[in-house]
């Protein structure tokens, strides 16, 4: 195994790993707490626990769309046609708890918003992943702009792209879409 | 008992504060560790839980630096930590942590691992 290989696996497995551990400690954490409240007092904490559950899916679901890349197997072959503006919202709403107790105003603007074809296990995943660290970095406000094929997100207070994105840029290309970065925010141009 | 949590993790820290709090205890909260080193300039926690993996300080070097400061450096700090392996566990103990709490974690052995360094407050 190269050292490229190496640092790549190590990428994904400190990034992963980190936030699935995170997952399970909420998760663990909230079922404990249960105990100690009133049935009614649980209602955040149960929203919690399906929040985090549906997380540790998609990082499950992206550690093996990575590491399926590093491995150079070829993509998927099941393609699909898929709908940009539904594969943002419902996203979105599933992470509503998130968004709404880090205080984070959302601004999304949906303008003629295209359809594509792809794996739709890869691109939900992808872009999955990629709006949840843009929602883990927000401070205040996160903006998201689907036009036509391309979702620009970004927020005033992103700071830092963790390591794995490179591994990411890498799988989009392999499934044409562009994915590009910096210190403002992302852009991911789909059917390139 | 005066606690501080810092972790970046904020639903997982409100929910951390939520269990210590049902407990008894008081809580002082920050999300990373230049936060941590700044809360104890006005406060007197007599335990530190700390997050290791946090943006900016993390929790190693602020540990490190409490644990060197005069002032501070008797305050116990436990480090929670999502990292497995030995070495993880040797770096946060090395820098004067009492203690190395692996994510994910029972909360009551939180508790057991506060009373072990703090002692019965």
């Amino acid at each position: 195994m190269g050292n490229d290989m190496k640092e790549d696996l190590q990428a994904v497995y400190t990034y992963f790993s980190h936030h699935m551990r995170n997952c399970t400690a909420l998760i663990a954490t909230s079922v404990t707490l249960m105990s100690y409240n009133e049935p009614d007092d649980n209602d955040m904490l149960i929203k919690g626990v399906i929040e985090a559950s549906f997380l540790l899916d998609l990082f499950d679901a992206g550690m093996n769309v990575c590491i399926t890349s590093l491995f150079n197997e070829p993509p998927s072959e099941l393609k699909d046609c898929i709908e940009l503006a539904p594969t943002l919202t419902h996203f979105m709403e599933q992470c509503a708890g998130i968004i709404d107790e880090r205080g984070i105003e959302l601004d999304i603007v949906i303008d003629n918003p295209g359809t594509v074809e792809g794996s739709v296990h890869e691109l939900r995943t992808m872009t999955g992943m990629i709006l949840y660290e843009m929602i883990l970095q927000a401070e205040s406000i996160l903006k998201i702009e689907l036009r036509g094929n391309t979702v620009r997100i970004y927020s005033g207070s992103f700071t830092s792209a963790p390591e794995v994105w490179k591994i990411y840029k890498k799988v989009l290309a392999a499934g044409n879409i562009r994915f590009e970065y910096n210190e403002k925010g992302c852009i991911l141009e789909f059917g390139i | 008992m005066k606690i501080l949590v810092a972790d970046d993790e904020l639903r997982l820290r409100k929910i951390v504060v939520m269990f210590l709090k049902k407990n008894g205890h008081d809580i002082w909260e920050a999300s990373t560790g230049e936060q941590a080193i700044a809360c104890l300039e006005e406060n007197a926690p007599d335990v530190i839980i700390m997050d290791v993996n946090m943006p900016g300080m993390g929790g190693v070097e602020a540990c490190r630096k409490i644990k060197s400061d005069t002032k501070y450096g008797d305050i116990p700090v436990i480090l929670l930590t999502a990292g497995i392996s030995d070495e993880d566990r040797q770096k946060g103990l090395s820098a004067g942590a009492s203690a190395y709490i692996t994510k994910p974690f029972s909360p009551k052995d939180l508790l057991e691992n506060i009373k072990t360094v703090v002692g019965d407050k």
